[in-house]
């Protein structure tokens, strides 16, 4: 386990522009949970947020993603220090 | 239990087909190996394009097949099927592949392997392409292709399919892999899992099922509600659904939770095989030159101005680039019809061919021009990777009506033709999200409307300039179209808060990066639409208009006519005495052809249905055309220009359809088609739903005569009281 000085977990949707965070646990329907997680949004990936709002655009490897929860889904993440 | 796929015997003859995720440019590379020399058509029963090319590898012949760009071969619906039936040999009308190319984007290995480990758990000779390659390393990403194709026991060969680098290899990769040991694939899961799977085997053998793919007993074991359930025939699938949600459960208390484990498992596999091979120079968590752009296009504001301006833009140039090339046509119609008038003399045979074949037929191809204009316009905003951000920008706006912009896509593409539009509300996961969309997409302006709208406003509508620039006929143009989307918003609203109730779905869509759009690509598409167009001007709205050039000719006695026409064609001098005789005979004329085809059976059923359309302000001819409209709306075009050649409005100096139109009248000789009436034309257009096509896919894509009856008879009322209103109100403003 990752031993960060910020180590608090919020949603996915409360990361500020540019601010990356790791994603440590999803909540969803499962048929929605194993559709995020093909397209690469999964446990353990880092994500950075392109752009807030609802829907959000994300950086998930190399990719950009339109990204908009229902309220049964949750996303955590642990924000890491952005590389740039 | 089967393991492998019964190939043909044919050795000379290869099958191979591609597959990859979207956006990793495999259509590109199968056209770059095809030769471009592709035939496109569709699987049966389902609406998934069927793209097969020929080439040859290694001197044999080989048969190319470009399956639809996917993330995952699991299939959800019937769709997503055909894939893996393609795959393996279950597709009847294709052969078996003796090898599958699977096709990644080398700076995305982490994720497009994901389906690369499904493929080949098929077990089928496997060719991994590592595409986009030159783009891989300006990104900063280092992959050892040697190491990895150690690691994955497949080849692995690099490309740029868009520089045509590396293509000749694919090929010999190919013929390597087929004639090479297929390596078993790597047994990701636990073992009780493969125990289930034996088990599964034996239950469907056991109740008389035929054997059945290993890799299709792994599906139904992962996929819950999954269409590989359907594979095993309809007598089994109710007990199987039972048998697997056991299985499920076992496999769950063994610890082996399901779907979870299964992207678990493949990417750690695919972190394994990866560590050591890949490395980033560059980190990814830096904006991109498309974040960049995406500051502005997807802004709140900014990105919203820009999508309209462009819009605006689009309209404003179909409409005025397409003139010159519509004035060519129209006068290679007019060359046409004077080389048979001086070829045949007038009877029942010359009226066909000018009145019925030429007037009508050539009215509609005249249009191709916009046509063109507009699906070049759609194709290169698809290619460029705007649409995704457009759907990005709409999403908000969706959300509104309960809709998410997963809808704008097939809504988008309905303004050129509502039929894909249609099979296009596939990519909706939510029922009653699509539902709402396919009975809204015909609402949505297609290029069929387009003629009825250039026709009316070239002819009716001034072309005064406002600021110097905006064209009056380029804004009412731009009106008829947000008609249908403007109206779209409370019908989907309505249908959301009662036939399709629900909480707004959540939403994901991936943003290609921003690149040139490839002229290859754009003019393709072009080509395919054009070349629908065309065909469906010359056989249903041919047999359309021929119908209606028979039901206004007959059952009237047309000989004084004819003697008229070959009296004022056998004139050459010209004397003031002559002209005179000429002008009267002309004018007899006109009167004549009126008469008859007011007498025709044509003229009688208009007559019969003159008070239904009289208050929209038509006469008899123009509701007749409408009616005659309903299989394909561009035959009201060919029709009026049958009704209107036959009824002798057609100038001689001017044998179009325009001039006619300017110059008929209501039988008290005040001019037929005044502003309001040119409107209330087009209102009842944009928004009636006349395409027994749309109608034919709602019907297919429902699987129930429910919703096309629904979807017809709503947009009928609509379309009669906008039309209805937009005449009266008119009138009454202009008076």
């Amino acid at each position: 386990m990752s031993t960060s000085t910020c180590s608090q977990v919020i949603p996915l949707d409360l990361l500020q522009s540019s601010e990356c965070g790791r994603v440590v646990e999803m909540v969803a329907s499962e048929e929605w949970l194993h559709r995020l997680q093909e397209l690469g949004l999964r446990e353990g990936v880092t994500v950075r947020m392109v752009k807030t709002g609802e829907p959000c655009i994300l950086a998930v490897q190399g990719h950009r993603f339109t990204f908009r929860c229902d309220p049964s889904t949750m996303i955590l993440v642990e924000p890491v220090p952005s590389a740039a | 239990m089967a393991n492998s796929v019964e190939t043909s015997s044919s050795e000379t003859n290869l099958t191979v087909a591609f597959i990859g995720n979207p956006n990793t440019g495999k259509s590109t590379l199968f056209n770059a190996i095809s030769g471009g020399q592709a035939r496109v058509g569709n699987f049966p029963g389902v609406t998934v394009e069927k793209k097969v090319g020929k080439c040859t590898f290694e001197n044999r012949s080989v048969t190319l097949i470009d399956l639809p760009g996917t993330y995952s071969l699991s299939p959800r619906s019937a769709d997503e099927m055909v894939s893996v039936d393609v795959l393996l040999g279950r597709q009847s009308d294709v052969a078996t592949p003796q090898a599958v190319v699977c096709i990644v984007d080398s700076s995305n290995l982490e994720r497009n392997l994901y389906l690369f480990s499904q493929v080949r758990d098929l077990n089928l000779p496997t060719v991994l392409v590592l595409n986009m390659w030159d783009l891989a390393q300006t990104r900063g990403v280092e992959i050892d292709p040697k190491a990895l194709q150690e690691r994955l026991g497949v080849p692995v060969i690099t490309t740029s399919a868009h520089r045509k680098i590396g293509i000749d290899e694919v090929g010999k990769a190919v013929v390597a892999a087929i004639e090479s040991e297929v390596k078993p694939p790597p047994k990701l899961f636990p073992a009780e899992f493969y125990e289930e799977i034996e088990k599964l085997s034996n239950w469907i053998v056991e109740r008389g099922g035929e054997p059945v793919h290993f890799y299709l007993l792994e599906r139904m074991l992962l996929d819950v509600r999954g269409a590989s359930e359907e594979s095993v025939g309809k007598q089994l699938t109710p007990d199987l659904k039972e048998y697997l949600g056991e299985a499920r459960l076992r496999l769950a208390s063994s610890g082996c939770r399901i779907p979870a484990v299964e992207t678990k498992l493949r990417y750690n596999w695919i972190r394994e095989q990866l560590d050591g091979v890949l490395t980033r120079t560059t980190s990814d968590q830096t904006a991109s030159v498309s974040d960049k752009l995406d500051k502005i296009l997807t802004h709140r504001f900014l990105g919203i101005l820009f999508f309209a301006f462009l819009m605006f833009l689009v309209f404003q140039a179909i409409y005025s680039w397409s003139g010159p090339f519509m004035d060519m046509i129209e006068n290679f119609q007019g060359f046409i019809t004077g080389l048979v008038e001086g070829w045949m003399q007038p009877g029942m045979l010359r009226s066909l061919i000018v009145d019925g074949a030429i007037a009508g037929v050539g009215s509609v191809i005249i249009f191709l021009p916009q046509i063109i204009a507009l699906f070049a316009f759609i194709a290169i905003l698809e290619d460029c990777g705007y649409m995704a951000r457009a759907a990005f920008l709409m999403d908000k706006l969706m959300t509104r009506v309960g809709l998410s912009g997963k809808s704008f896509l097939p809504l988008m593409s309905s303004f050129a033709c509502a039929i894909p539009g249609v099979m296009a509300t596939r990519v909706i996961e939510n029922r009653r999200d699509r539902m709402v969309t396919m009975l809204v997409a015909p609402l949505m302006s297609c290029s069929a409307r387009l003629p009825v709208y250039l026709l009316m406003i070239y002819t009716f509508i001034p072309a005064s300039l406002f600021f110097g620039w905006l064209n009056l006929q380029g804004v009412v143009l731009f009106a008829m179209y947000s008609l249908g989307a403007v109206v779209a918003i409370p019908i989907a609203w309505i249908l959301k808060k009662t036939f399709f109730k629900g909480e707004t779905p959540p939403f994901v869509m991936e943003l290609p990066p921003y690149k040139w759009p490839s002229p290859r690509i754009v003019f393709d598409r072009v080509y395919d639409r054009a070349k629908a167009f065309v065909l469906r001007a010359g056989s249903l709205i041919f047999s359309v208009t021929v119908l209606v050039w028979a039901l206004s000719y007959f059952p009237s006695d047309h000989t004084e006519l004819f003697e008229i026409e070959t009296n004022i064609e056998s004139i050459t001098a010209t004397s003031p005495a002559i002209e005179l005789e000429l002008e009267t005979l002309a004018e007899r004329h006109n009167q004549l052809s009126g008469q008859l085809i007011r007498a025709s059976y044509l003229g009688q059923m208009g007559q019969a249905i003159e008070p239904v359309v009289k208050p929209l302000g038509w006469d008899w001819r123009i509701g007749i055309g409408a009616l005659a409209s309903f299989p394909a709306r561009e035959v009201i075009i060919a029709t009026m220009g049958t009704i209107f050649s036959l009824g002798g409005d057609v100038d001689e100096e001017n044998p179009g359809l325009k001039s006619a139109l300017m110059a008929a009248k209501w039988p008290d000789g005040s001019p037929l088609i005044t502003i309001p009436v040119a409107l209330s034309i087009m209102v009842f257009f944009a928004l009636c739903a006349q395409c027994g096509a749309t109608l034919m896919v709602i019907r297919r894509e429902t699987n129930s005569w429910r919703w096309p009856i629904f979807t017809f008879t709503y947009m009928t009322i609509l379309a009669y009281v906008a039309a209805f209103l937009t005449y009266q109100i008119g009138t009454l403003l202009a008076g």
